[in-house]
């Protein structure tokens, strides 16, 4: 049921994800809280869909996203769970993801979507706590 | 990293960056099938939000016609039964205005619009909607307008009876009247009330509501007529000013 609802909120966020990249914060989310095997699985289909968007560039969200996520899940045990560390570690992993498409892509670096997506983080991830496992945080 | 998650990676990887180096033709060829399917809810409900967006663009657009066509049915009627000489058209242009707030003190009595001086209004326009007059414009700020509604205490605008031809004056007080007819005059119950187009405001022909009671009152000469409003004041959320009048000779009358 959990991963239903994790594919339909796939669903709802890709539309969104020109103006703030609320898919970037849905894998992070995902990738720190769910099972190794399902994240990897989830970041290839949320990469592919926005691939499928812009189809010139198939293929190219998906590798970002699985190596992103695979060196998430290989650090996530060796961090602090704290607000503050959770909150520094989405900041390398989506900064990291923009610079990436940057240099590959020569994608256009859209500051107001970068802030907007900085400042909605933590109030999107705290709600998707709240949704998934009934708390406000769960670190 | 336990082997199956490194096979899944490695699978995931392989994939992945096969489909890196392949030209934009075979990207597409590949996508389209993939996207038909996979992005069939994203691409349903787009369609669908598009496809309100534009019936809410035409329903705009039919509403104004439908504006502009009554007052020009209204001119012809008059044209036809009373008034055969005079072989002018008048075309007006309106200006859609959303209502943006009300009064609290009076809820139903002012209506806050979203045009104001930048849109060149100005008081004492007239603002109507698809069911006839709502009222006039009272006040104009830049960016916004309080129009002044006939559901107001003390609102007034001639008027007439289109079935009868008598004219009189809505008045509103506690409830909407038809003031000023004659004991002897004939109205009937669900008699359409226009505006009379005797104002310097108003022009003639737009409903203003229908006969719902005739009175025996006490007055010597009048009569009082209670009438029931075109227009539900409380469930508009947009109305039309009445922003310009052209009068032009009709082409078939030359």
């Amino acid at each position: 049921m959990k991963y239903i609802l994790y594919i339909v909120l796939l669903y709802v966020f890709l539309p969104f994800n020109p103006y703030i990249d609320l898919m970037a914060i849905l894998i992070f989310f995902i990738a720190f809280q769910e099972d190794d095997r399902f994240v990897l699985l989830f970041s290839f289909f949320a990469g592919l869909l926005i691939d499928l968007y812009y189809p010139v560039v198939l293929g190219i969200n998906m590798l970002i996203y699985i190596i992103l996520v695979q060196t998430l899940i290989y650090i996530k045990r060796y961090i602090v769970h704290s607000p503050v560390v959770v909150f520094a570690i989405f900041m390398s992993f989506y900064l990291t993801k923009i610079v990436i498409m940057h240099l590959i892509l020569s994608a256009p670096l859209v500051i107001q979507s970068i802030i907007i997506t900085t400042i909605v983080f933590s109030p999107i991830f705290i709600l998707l706590n709240r949704l998934f496992y009934k708390r406000w945080i769960k670190i | 990293m336990s082997r199956h998650q490194l096979i899944l990676f490695s699978i995931l990887f392989i994939i992945s960056t096969t489909t890196l180096p392949l030209s934009e033709q075979v990207k597409l060829q590949l996508a389209a099938p993939l996207s038909s399917v996979l992005l069939f809810p994203v691409k349903t409900t787009t369609q669908f939000l598009q496809f309100l967006t534009v019936s809410n663009t035409r329903i705009t657009e039919l509403e104004t016609v439908v504006n502009q066509l009554q007052l020009e049915n209204a001119e012809l009627k008059k044209r036809i039964l009373r008034d055969t000489t005079d072989f002018k058209t008048t075309k007006y242009k309106l200006l859609r205005a959303q209502i943006i707030g009300r009064d609290p003190l009076n809820i139903n009595g002012y209506l806050y619009v979203d045009k104001g001086q930048k849109q060149q209004l100005y008081v004492n326009q007239p603002a109507i909607s698809i069911n006839g007059l709502v009222g006039k414009i009272k006040y104009v700020g830049v960016k916004y307008s309080i129009v002044e509604t006939i559901e107001n205490k003390g609102f007034t605008v001639s008027a007439i009876d289109v079935n009868t031809g008598v004219h009189g004056i809505i008045k509103k007080r506690d409830n909407l009247i038809f003031d000023f007819i004659r004991i002897n005059d004939e109205i009937n119950i669900g008699d359409a009330i226009y505006t009379s187009g005797m104002s310097e405001i108003f022009p003639e022909g737009i409903l203003i509501g229908r006969v719902k009671k005739i009175e025996r009152g006490n007055h010597l000469f009048f009569k009082p007529i209670f009438i029931t409003p075109g227009v539900q004041i409380n469930r508009l959320t947009h109305v039309y000013i009445i922003s310009d009048s052209t009068i032009t000779a009709s082409e078939k009358y030359k």
